[in-house]
């Protein structure tokens, strides 16, 4: 009986975002009506008036406007810039270099920036000409823009692993310690797709001209704010120096003064910044919301309970299980956003796989381990069609290059992902060696 | 009305933004105060909380307005764009509900708080003000919400 209630819940949910319901909405709506259904009117009205004012409060998830602020005043104060020319002044002249110098670039900014969305758009602005401009193909470049643009929740800052911290109660520098190694790998992958791509179809990456050495090092000098900043903030959580929230404020604050000494922020721009974090943050927290309503009215039902059960005792090996669960996450963040999908369903994930016995490790390296895999799959659901954000953030830039022309190249960097994947899967030292390190 | 409502958006949204910048300032202050006097501000971690939350609610309506929530049109891709316009205001209209509801509930908090009279555990700040806080931005994007269908304006979301 409750698990027909969990069950239409999911199809009422599915069915109001079919019919472009924004998707907290489409998860609110069935939650509260569950909610009002299984226990009645009153404890539902009881519970949505502290709902907002609980989740928006939450210490440990105020740290996420702030970094989202920092990756906006990176983009409005133009430190992007900076980090293209510089890849491109070192790679720009191979086959495809500027695409890997995109990648780079990328991986750099993901560095001071926790979202994707915001590192896929603010590269593409200064990219996207360039590559155009050497007439590299269309889709190429985009696919390349979009697939650069998950580096940047890959590489810590990274939004989507504050967001797993809470859900599995994990220390956030020791996750962002763990993420670091498979970001770096990512973009040396990416690179390296490129490289073999080239190999294939030379004609879609025509080189730069070759930079002399000295205007190479001239050029270098733009990347000193962002390494700087890096320096300071992630290696101030690694150490221990300060918390999360506080590397944030500190982060805003060097970010800003950077783009006022470049000359690049203007009273104009910081404002754009603030509108852009505030529509990021909104959009994330909604859907925090959404989320919370609907898994209430799940725990109401048996269903959360059952289905961890069944993952905890299936007659399967447990690494097997794992990728079973990472599969079946590609599949599911191919038709939701991925964020609502790990807040709906990590509550009965986590759990389940914490019971599998795997490679022997402990609990804490088991859920720093399995954090870093759910990374992973995130930033695949983020360019793999038919629903990849990314790489509508990056055609919203490249107009005359249609969605299906960028979908056709993403392959490339998928290939990379999944070859990424495996290696992760197989060997957890690359997600927990350089955890030791942190505190 | 559609002006003034963007106006009211998009101040509260500046404001929201600028409690935030406002927050790295104090939080900036209360770290070197830590290191400097090995005296942080006190509370410092409850004001965040507070004003983060504020922040939050305050850039609702700027997000409502500027149709930041992010909308599933996998299913939808391939409809006219009559069909396409005619669902996204429904569905405007539907968050927008939401929003009224959460606004309403959030004012009854405020009254129990009040009557109550909590405080919060460091500063004792009476928890009704937070509540309050809340108001206004999720008022004002139920009502973005629902004129939502009476403008013509599409902007792209943004997420993670």
């Amino acid at each position: 009986m409750n698990l027909g209630v969990a069950g239409g819940l999911f199809a009422a949910m599915l069915a109001l975002m079919a019919l472009r319901v924004p998707i907290w909405a489409a998860m609110f709506v069935p939650g509260a009506l569950g909610y009002a259904w299984l226990s009645g009117p009153d404890p539902l009205l009881a519970f949505l008036k502290g709902l907002a004012f609980a989740r928006f409060s939450i210490y440990d998830l105020s740290v996420v406007p702030l970094f989202l602020l920092m990756g906006q005043l990176a983009t409005q104060g133009g430190l992007s810039a900076g980090l293209f020319r510089a890849a491109a002044a070192f790679v720009g002249h191979w086959r495809g270099g500027l695409a890997q110098a995109s990648v780079l670039a990328s991986a750099a900014f993901g560095s001071v920036c926790g979202s994707s969305v915001a590192t896929a758009a603010t590269i593409s602005q200064v990219a996207l000409p360039e590559m155009r401009r050497y007439r590299y193909d269309g889709g190429f470049a985009t696919a390349t823009l979009a697939a650069g643009g998950t580096l940047g929740i890959l590489i810590p800052p990274s939004v989507v692993l504050v967001l797993y911290a809470i859900l599995a109660e994990q220390n956030i520098a020791r996750l962002f310690a763990a993420a670091l190694i498979p970001g770096v790998l990512a973009a040396a992958l990416y690179c390296v797709a490129i490289a073999l791509f080239m190999r294939v179809r030379p004609q879609l990456g025509p080189p730069d001209a070759r930079m002399p050495m000295r205007r190479r090092l001239e050029v270098l000098a733009g990347v000193v704010p962002v390494t700087a900043i890096f320096v300071i903030v992630l290696g101030g959580i690694y150490g221990g120096v300060f918390t999360a929230t506080e590397a944030a404020a500190i982060g805003v604050l060097l970010t800003a003064l950077a783009g006022f000494a470049a000359r690049q922020l203007t009273p104009r721009r910081l404002g754009r910044a603030l509108l852009a974090t505030a529509q990021t943050t909104g959009a994330i927290f909604m859907i925090f919301i959404g989320a919370d309503m609907l898994n209430a009215a799940l725990a109401l039902t048996q269903m959360p309970a059952q289905v961890a059960d069944l993952i905890a005792h299936v007659d399967l090996s447990p690494v097997v299980v794992v990728v079973a669960v990472l599969l079946f996450y590609i599949v599911l963040g191919g038709v939701m956003d991925e964020l609502s999908m790990l807040l709906l369903t990590l509550p009965v994930v986590f759990p389940a796989v914490m019971q599998l016995p795997l490679f022997g490790l402990g609990l804490e390296d088991k859920a720093l381990w399995f954090g870093v895999l759910l990374l992973t799959v995130v930033n695949i659901g983020l360019i793999a069609p038919p629903m990849g954000l990314n790489v509508y953030v990056v055609a919203m830039q490249a107009r005359d290059v249609p969605v299906a022309r960028t979908y056709r190249y993403v392959f490339v960097f998928l290939a990379a992902d999944a070859l990424r994947l495996a290696l992760l899967v197989a060997l957890p030292v690359l997600s927990l060696w350089l955890v030791q390190f942190v505190r | 009305m559609r002006r003034l409502l963007d106006a009211l958006a998009t101040t509260l949204a500046l404001v929201g933004g600028a409690l935030l910048v406002a927050v790295s300032v104090a939080t900036v202050v209360s770290v070197a105060g830590r290191w400097v006097a090995g005296q942080p501000i006190t509370g410092d971690i409850e004001l965040v909380q507070l004003a983060v939350a504020a922040a939050i609610a305050l850039f609702l309506p700027y997000c409502q307005l500027h149709r930041s929530h992010l909308v599933v049109d996998f299913f939808t891709a391939r409809s006219s764009g009559p069909v396409q316009r005619r669902l996204d205001a429904a569905g405007s209209m539907l968050a927008g509900a939401v929003f009224f509801v959460l606004a309403w509930r959030a004012g009854v908090a405020v009254s129990d708080m009040r009557s109550a009279s909590e405080t919060t555990m460091v500063l004792g700040i009476p928890l009704w003000i937070p509540y309050a806080a809340m108001v206004p931005g999720l008022a004002l994007a139920g009502l973005a919400g629902v004129m939502q269908p009476f403008q013509a304006r599409t902007r792209a979301g943004a997420a993670p």
